[in-house]
């Protein structure tokens, strides 16, 4: 092999499950934890990349203590990756996650590329990716479909609803787009081979945070109110002609 | 010290100039995109640094993006959209900024900001206090109305480190949710992939761009994961949101609850949506859709 991929992972509550109270108690207890949907098409696509360079891909992920515990890295490593590196980080935040990604890509030297999810290693903020290759001094490819290794490299990307193709030379940072790839569904073996794959932890550094961030409060958002008319004729077609009434009558039409 | 305002995607600048406004720093704006909109911005800021992106990517000049808003740095306002982000992205890195994504409001408070912003992809606000520099990316939501700043349009051009060889335009016509005006959702109450010709039809009928909740994208994969709408997929605002056979859970709703009218087409009178929607049709979609889709035909 030669060369390393990385792809950036997120291992967390998901949003859907997630109750905020009316105290503004965040309740993630019946929240469903695990990979998110955009860090699945990451990690496939990332697979893709580094067998196209012989590289080996690494899974890196950036979390509280959860992060590291044997399901989620056999759910990980069970998805593609050769190895997994967990940085454990009690309270990420968009900083510190990028500055944990960028501390643990910058310490390899055959890097080939890092990879990242729409929405990977932050609370759905999607500020990670480009924070990082600010960090890395990297240029950030967006939304990325294809990416074609080489020097330069040729990586296709959406672009004003169509797609545009662009040179790259050197290390690449590429933040995939959500549909570029079908992720896999892991089999009985992958599972299995997951638990024999190498499992790196190590506790984050101290952050370089030179900004004051101080939680004041938290509120539900409250749905904004609607008229609930609920429209119930004998037929299909009388209940449309009355709906198609009223939206016209009210300029909805 | 300078407010920044970031500009890259489009000219729908109003809220970030509402924010931007509501600092006490003098402004000035970075646009990266064409001379007409560094033109357009310059109507409202009095100072632009324009960096032209007809021949390369934003990721190719976002370092020296970074590079004019360190030489005096500020707070950045800066848009959602991914060249936006990708900008606003390298000036937090370049000027140790914390990031704070769908900003609501922002006003000074001692010495430094008091921010709201949403949580959780909407489930909740919260409110922060901030000392020191901070990124603040918001909903640009629409274009103002043409300032009278007249405002110096400075040229700045970078080495960039990415080209862009080539564009192909959309390959279809439409299929932008963000600012469509209708847009019809499909949920779990259809049965088949085979039947999605039913909502196809009637979005046609109605002018509407075709979305789905979740599952239908995730699970089933009969539209685009870049279709669905909710809480950890598109969110949008349209003037109208026809519903069909969606059952109305929150993580949908959040997607959706800032359109002006909420119409839905379900067989189950307590269904979620019901209470959520301005007009609800209950019964059976199979039977409601097509007489729906005749009588917008007929109406047009």
């Amino acid at each position: 092999m030669s060369g390393t991929v990385l792809v950036a992972y997120q291992w967390a509550p998901s949003a859907q499950g997630t109750l905020v109270t009316e105290s503004g108690q965040v309740d993630a207890s019946r929240a469903s934890v695990g990979l998110s949907d955009s860090d699945h098409v990451a990690i496939e696509f990332a697979r893709g990349l580094a067998d196209q360079a012989g590289a080996r891909l690494v899974a890196l992920g950036v979390g509280p203590e959860a992060v590291s515990a044997g399901l989620a890295t056999k759910a990980v490593a069970s998805r593609g990756p050769d190895e997994v590196v967990v940085v454990r980080d009690a309270t990420p935040t968009t900083i510190s996650v990028a500055q944990a990604l960028a501390a643990q890509a910058s310490g390899m030297d055959d890097l080939v590329a890092l990879v990242l999810g729409d929405a990977s290693n932050d609370h759905g903020t999607r500020m990670v990716p480009g924070v990082v290759a600010g960090l890395l001094g990297r240029p950030l490819l967006a939304d990325v479909r294809s990416v074609t290794l080489g020097e330069p490299a040729t990586v296709v990307t959406k672009f004003a609803g169509g797609t545009q193709t662009l040179q790259a030379y050197g290390t690449l940072v590429v933040q995939v787009a959500p549909d570029a790839v079908k992720p896999r569904v892991p089999g009985m073996r992958d599972i299995l081979a997951a638990a024999k794959k190498p499992v790196q932890v190590v506790d984050v550094s101290a952050s370089i945070d030179n900004v004051a961030v101080t939680p004041i409060s938290v509120s539900p958002v409250q749905p904004p109110s609607r008229g609930g008319r609920v429209i119930a004729a004998d037929t299909p077609a009388a209940a449309v002609a009355q709906l198609v009434n009223e939206l016209s009558q009210a300029g909805v039409l | 010290m300078t407010t920044w305002l970031i500009v890259a995607d489009d000219a729908k600048v109003s809220g970030l100039l509402d924010l931007a406004r509501a600092l006490p720093s003098p402004l000035a704006a970075v646009v990266a995109g064409t001379r007409e909109l560094a033109d357009q911005v310059a109507g409202w800021v009095p100072a632009v640094t324009w960096f032209d992106t007809s021949a390369v990517p934003a990721s190719g000049i976002a370092s020296a993006v970074a590079g004019v808003v360190a030489a005096d740095p500020g707070t950045v306002v800066a848009g959602m959209g991914v060249d936006s982000r990708l900008l606003a992205g390298a000036v937090a890195a370049a000027t140790g900024a914390e990031v704070l994504a769908d900003v609501i409001a922002a006003i000074p408070s001692g010495d430094g900001l008091r921010v709201t912003h949403l949580l959780l992809g909407g489930l909740a606000t919260e409110e922060v206090g901030v000392i020191g520099p901070v990124v603040l990316v918001a909903d640009g939501r629409t274009v103002p109305e043409p300032g009278s700043a007249a405002g110096t349009v400075t040229p700045a051009a970078a080495d960039a480190s990415v080209a862009r060889v080539s564009t192909e335009p959309p390959a279809a016509a439409g299929g932008d949710l963000a600012s469509a005006a209708r847009v019809v959702g499909v949920g779990r109450g259809l049965k088949d992939a085979g039947d999605l010709s039913l909502v196809q039809e009637l979005a046609a009928a109605l002018g509407a761009e075709l979305a789905c909740s979740r599952p239908i994208a995730e699970g089933m994969g009969w539209l685009p994961t870049s279709s669905y709408l909710g809480i950890s997929g598109q969110r949008i605002a349209p003037s109208l949101y026809l519903a069909v056979g969606i059952s109305g859970q929150g993580q949908h709703m959040i997607g959706v609850r800032d359109a002006r009218t909420i119409v839905a087409v379900n067989s189950d009178a307590t269904a979620p949506i019901v209470a959520q929607a301005d007009w609800t049709i209950v019964g059976d979609l199979y039977q409601v859709v097509p007489e729906l889709t005749r009588a917008l035909l007929v109406r047009s």
